[in-house]
């Protein structure tokens, strides 16, 4: 193990951007998240994740940031025992809040508060 | 090691009923959870809060808690008494199985006051990292001879603008999960240097496969998460993969045209700087934002800086300028 930690520090690690790989289909998206594609499929009907491509299940293609939702609303699922539906709210509510920050960040800035 | 008062991370009295505990440990989940709460202390108050609760809701854990006595103050050495680890047998508190609603441990785990309080004892949750999937984990109950992909495990990493706009290696420390083989999880300490990609945005994941919980029974490892934040730089304000970047000029620059340097993230450029620009005009370099197809644009912010009027000759300056600038009125737009 502490050999193999030292070879880690010395070889740096090449990650992928999440939000830059190809878009993938509903296949795929199950095969990374570990999500069955029933789920998925639930939670496209309620709004948790969009594809962002394609009209039926067999050719819907999803691009990396649904990855990022669907991790981000496992967790709050887990931990707030959240239905789909509510939780579909609170995932765009949560992304709302955080445009309207960087918006509200932005504006000061150009109004030179700090 | 320093003694952590459980019953006011929580806010409740010492007194507290079982429901009040779980009632003020919701109300604070909800507003420090690392999900909704992007301050850089929450994820911090998020694992106190957990931790006391952990503590708190336990019957067997609160009343050992209690048994060091109610005269400690937060924050002081403490030590743990005498026999401690033979007066309270806590066995198998893995049996309590999966912990259900809060459980969003952070990646450095419990603090060393709880470890060695309650320590081997396992966790009901059992959960590090700050994970999401766990449909092949379960909890830190997962079963002997079985065979699961470990936990998925999502960090922050705090880089600077420079790192994302000419690429970078960062080493990092990290605390993941491992199962034991008597089904108790315990953390342990890794360190990775991995390759920041030129122009990342602040918001960005870097997926490393396979650098999560190692698995179990065999099974895979999860894979690491990287959330990219960026350190706040005073100079620059980024917006996507536009930077911005207040640039001062002195009012001969500013109304005669200068060529000026503007600092990027990474060195430097010169930009001319048109005759006649106004404070709060913005010259946009075109592609020298954040890398990527396309690449940003920077953006200088025109700030006329006034010399001081201090000496003698200076205030003589500004005297000839308002004699020879008579009909100029900066509130023309105002009306007045």
């Amino acid at each position: 193990m502490t050999s193999k930690n030292r070879s880690q520090t010395i070889v740096p690690l090449t990650g992928e951007l999440l939000e830059d790989l190809p878009a993938c289909s509903l296949l795929e998206l199950a095969q990374a998240t570990g999500l069955p594609a029933e789920t998925l499929v639930e939670y496209v009907e309620v709004g948790i994740i969009e594809p962002a491509s394609g009209h039926s299940a067999r050719d819907w293609r999803f691009t990396g940031s649904a990855i990022v939702r669907l991790k981000r609303a496992r967790r709050l699922q887990h931990d707030f025992l959240l239905e789909p539906e509510p939780l579909a709210l609170v995932l765009d509510l949560l992304e709302e809040i955080d445009d309207l920050r960087a918006r509200l960040r932005h504006l000061e800035s150009l109004a030179g508060i700090s | 090691m320093e003694y952590k008062d459980y019953y006011k991370i929580l806010g409740v009295e010492r007194t507290a009923t079982k429901d009040e505990i779980k009632r003020a440990y919701r109300k604070l989940a909800r507003k420090y959870h690392p999900d909704v709460n992007k301050d850089p202390g929450a994820e911090d108050k998020f694992k106190e809060i957990q931790e006391a609760y952990e503590v708190l809701s336990d019957e067997e854990k609160r009343k050992a808690y209690d048994a060091l006595g109610a005269n400690w103050q937060a924050g002081q050495q403490f030590r743990p008494p005498p026999g401690w680890e033979q007066h309270f047998d806590f066995g198998q508190a893995g049996a309590h199985g999966g912990a259900q609603g809060f459980d969003f441990s952070d990646l450095g785990g419990f603090s060393d006051f709880f470890e060695t309080l309650f320590g081997g004892m396992g966790r009901r949750g059992g959960r590090g990292g700050f994970s999401g999937f766990e449909f092949h984990t379960g909890g830190a109950d997962a079963g002997a001879g079985m065979r699961m992909k470990g936990q998925d495990i999502h960090a922050r990493l705090t880089i600077d603008l420079a790192d994302a706009y000419t690429g970078a290696e960062r080493t990092i420390t990290l605390q993941v999960p491992e199962h034991q083989p008597d089904g108790t999880v315990q953390m342990k300490t890794r360190t990775l240097t991995v390759r920041i990609p030129k122009g990342v945005r602040e918001g960005q994941h870097i997926r490393l496969k396979g650098q999560g919980a190692p698995g179990i029974g065999g099974g895979p490892a999860g894979d690491l998460y990287l959330e990219v934040q960026f350190r706040p730089d005073k100079r620059f304000r980024v917006e996507g993969r536009d930077i911005y970047v207040d640039l001062p000029l002195a009012p001969w620059e500013a109304a005669l045209g200068a060529k000026v340097k503007v600092p990027l993230p990474a060195g430097a450029v010169e930009m001319r700087v048109p005759a006649g620009s106004q404070c709060g005009r913005k010259l946009r370099l075109k592609g020298k934002g954040l890398p990527g197809n396309p690449p940003g644009d920077l953006y200088a912010v025109l700030k006329v800086l006034l010399p001081p009027a201090n000496t003698e000759e200076a205030k003589k300056f500004y005297e000839d300028m308002k004699q020879r600038f008579a009909s100029f009125n900066p509130r023309a737009g105002l009306g007045v």
